[in-house]
């Protein structure tokens, strides 16, 4: 009798587990993790978004299932760029959505007749759906609202940044704000930190305060000493105006004919 | 007008090629040993990626590795392959399938090109959708319809890096995960490769600019600015999406369609390292839009005269097929200018062609091209011909020419639509069908 009970009691486990088991498995619905810039009012003359999706995703054919919708749910034709090659990360869980330059550009045919896709003033939806992961499990559905003010037409440039400095011997973050958003991969790749002798300093970056902030943990304490900060000119915010320049420029305004130019700001810690 | 255009098209076609194809379809040509499908051992034959391919000097084939941030040189063994024969292997994408193992849907098409020795379809595949998923290039012979596969090792291979920094940029030279540079398009010219990328965080004009045979040397990133030269005269930094070089009234020119469609042209003399380069629009082939493919194609009218044209074929639109005189009427003046963009697309002449299913194209022999294209019945990729000219394929249609009791008036015009009809119809793999095999002559 016990060890019927127990049997009994074996198999209704085994029987949960299996149930919560595939339970799991088919719960396990790729989501959309982030979208950038993770700011709810965007500038009229945005160029990029990236999406972060918790799994691995396909990378063809999902152009066509992002939508941007206007306040009376119509979807704005032509927003995005419908590009060949979509722009996926390695990891094939980031996707780069560029909104239809020669919409965004001034000057060109599209947005002459067209105008730009964001209008000032008005409220947008960005849907995502029924793209798959590789598995090709379907996506669950997201969405980004947001509102869409003024263009920015202005390069980022370093001069304005506010440059918060650690004490020597802690671990604390060596923090750079900037008085608009910049693009959170750029940010990413077009900053390094070095000690006085150019060799790069380990630790973690983080983009914080709705890609406004850049912070800096290193992995071994600060030194009383002399540090870098080199800024690729390349750095751009997500209209794309780059430390060179604005995206969509008068002829001669470039800061220098050649782009890439590496600016680079001293700090000293105490 | 376009009536007569095409008209004009139909009767550039020879009844001698007519013969040679038919004779072509029934020969056996060998070029190399036919891979058998169990044995295929995949490390000989696949690399990380395979974006984009193009045909360079002594026919090595350039494989564009987005995946690895490579350019791999791929020596090929061709053999010659005189009359043209067209490609009619609908479901190649089913065909590929049974060939390398893998379900249909993994079979992902990212180019194609035709060898100019051999004529045949070398096609980029990607296996699988998982992030690991690796590439192969397919071979697939229009005559025999076979497909081997590229075999890609140290001995017949060489590749080189596409990021390699210039050293000012080295400190930032680190793997940052979430970065990645996708190569968009790559193309031979007098020595060099040339590659266009477009990265997934900056919206930067990435083209290189490197010496074959490779040497670990490469000339600095070339910054491109693109003249959009309406009222305000504004600039703006933009990817290549697709480039070729050709002759433009004698000079060496980088004729380039960006990834919001100008049509740009740069003299070659220009692009040396690290100069900044300022490309001049010459047409604006449409918003809402991307280019895939660029071609100049040479068709021979109605008199036995010669046409040249650029042919830009798109993802969201029609092709569009330019008149050459025009281009270079556009790289001579002085780009598009004033009022005239918010009305015209900048080059007289600019007529939209048929080719929207088609994903790749290639000149494949002077009477047709090398098409892979979607195809919108059965949802299968095929890969066929389409005669140079008329840029369709005519067993697309039904018309009432197919009704077995139409005959064809007898006129000039509608004799030379017969022969057309005719040629297509064994050129399709439709021999059956020609006005003598239906008794309606």
């Amino acid at each position: 009798m016990q060890n019927n009970k127990l049997w009994i009691g074996l198999l209704v486990c085994g029987m949960i587990g299996a149930c919560s088991a595939s339970f799991t498995k088919t719960a396990k619905a790729p989501t959309v993790v982030a979208i950038y810039p993770s700011s709810d009012t965007l500038p009229e003359n945005l160029l990029r978004m990236y999406i972060h999706f918790s799994k691995p995703m396909k990378t063809i054919g999902n152009l066509e299932k992002i939508k941007l919708l206007d306040e009376n749910g119509q979807e704005v034709i032509g927003a995005i760029f419908n590009n060949v090659h979509e722009l996926w990360d390695k990891e094939q869980t980031q996707l780069t959505l560029i909104f239809d330059p020669s919409r965004v550009k001034t000057g060109l045919v599209a947005h002459e007749e067209k105008g730009r896709a964001l209008q000032r003033g008005k409220h947008y939806k960005l849907t995502i759906g029924q793209m798959k992961d590789v598995e090709g499990k379907k996506l669950k559905a997201a969405t980004k609202s947001f509102y869409v003010n003024k263009e920015d037409r202005l390069s980022p440039n370093t001069a304005q940044w506010t440059i918060k400095m650690p004490k020597a011997n802690s671990q604390l973050p060596l923090i750079v704000q900037f008085p608009a958003m910049l693009d959170r991969l750029s940010l990413l790749q077009r900053l390094q930190l070095t000690d006085k002798n150019n060799q790069p300093i380990d630790g973690q970056v983080e983009i914080t305060e709705q890609e406004t902030e850049w912070r800096f943990v290193p992995t071994e304490k600060w030194a009383a000493s002399d540090y870098i900060l080199y800024v690729h000119g390349r750095l751009e915010d997500p209209c794309g105006n780059n430390l060179n320049g604005l995206f969509d420029h008068k002829i001669g305004s470039l800061k220098n004919e050649q782009e890439g130019g590496i600016e680079t700001i001293n700090l000293t810690l105490k | 007008m376009n009536y007569l255009r095409f008209s004009s098209i139909l009767f550039m076609f020879s009844l001698l090629i007519i013969t040679s194809c038919n004779q072509k379809l029934n020969e056996t040509v060998t070029t190399a040993k036919t891979t058998a499908t169990s044995s295929l051992d995949f490390n000989k034959y696949t690399i990380t990626g395979a974006t984009v391919l193009a045909f360079g000097v002594d026919n090595i084939l350039l494989i564009g590795d987005s995946k690895a941030a490579k350019v791999h040189a791929v020596k090929t063994v061709a053999t010659k392959l005189e009359n043209p024969v067209p490609f009619n292997m609908e479901g190649f994408d089913v065909m590929l399938s049974k060939k390398l193992g893998i379900p249909a849907r993994d079979v992902i098409v990212q180019d194609m090109k035709i060898h100019p020795i051999s004529q045949e379809a070398y096609v980029a595949v990607r296996m699988g959708h998982q992030p690991t998923a690796k590439s192969i290039i397919a071979i697939a012979h229009p005559a025999t319809r076979d497909i081997r596969f590229l075999e890609i090792n140290e001995s017949n291979s060489t590749s080189t890096s596409v990021q390699n920094p210039a050293s000012s940029e080295l400190l930032f030279w680190k793997e940052t995960p979430a970065s990645a540079l996708t190569i968009t398009d790559v193309d031979y010219h007098d020595g060099y490769v040339y590659v266009a990328g477009l990265t997934n965080s900056e919206f930067a004009s990435t083209l290189r600019k490197i010496k074959y045979p490779f040497d670990n040397t490469q000339e600095a990133v070339n910054s491109i600015e693109v003249y959009h030269a309406v009222h305000t005269q504004n600039e703006t930094r933009a990817p290549i999406r697709t480039m070729l070089f050709d002759e433009l009234n004698g000079e060496s020119t980088l004729i380039a369609s960006y990834t919001c469609t100008p049509l740009v042209t740069i003299p070659t003399a220009a692009i040396t390292g690290g100069a900044a380069i300022k490309g001049k629009t010459i047409a604006e082939l449409g918003y809402g839009n991307t280019p895939i493919d660029m071609l100049v194609v040479t068709t021979k009218g109605f008199d036995g005269t010669m046409s040249k044209s650029l042919l830009v074929t798109n993802k969201n639109r029609g092709g569009t097929m330019i008149p050459f005189p025009s281009v270079e009427a556009g790289a001579k003046g002085n780009g598009m200018a004033g009022q005239q963009a918010m009305f015209a697309t900048g080059l007289e002449g600019i007529n939209e062609i048929p080719t929207a299913n088609v994903m790749q194209i290639d000149i494949q022999n002077p009477q047709m091209l090398g098409v892979v294209r979607r195809n919108i019945e059965t949802g299968d990729i095929d890969l066929v011909s389409e005669l140079t000219g008329t840029f369709l394929r005519l067993s697309d249609f039904i018309s009432e020419y197919d009704f077995p009791d139409y005959r064809y008036p007898d006129n000039k015009m509608q004799q030379g639509t017969k022969q057309y009809h005719d040629m297509v119809k064994q050129m399709e793999g439709y021999p059956e069908l020609t006005s003598e095999k239906m008794g309606r002559n």
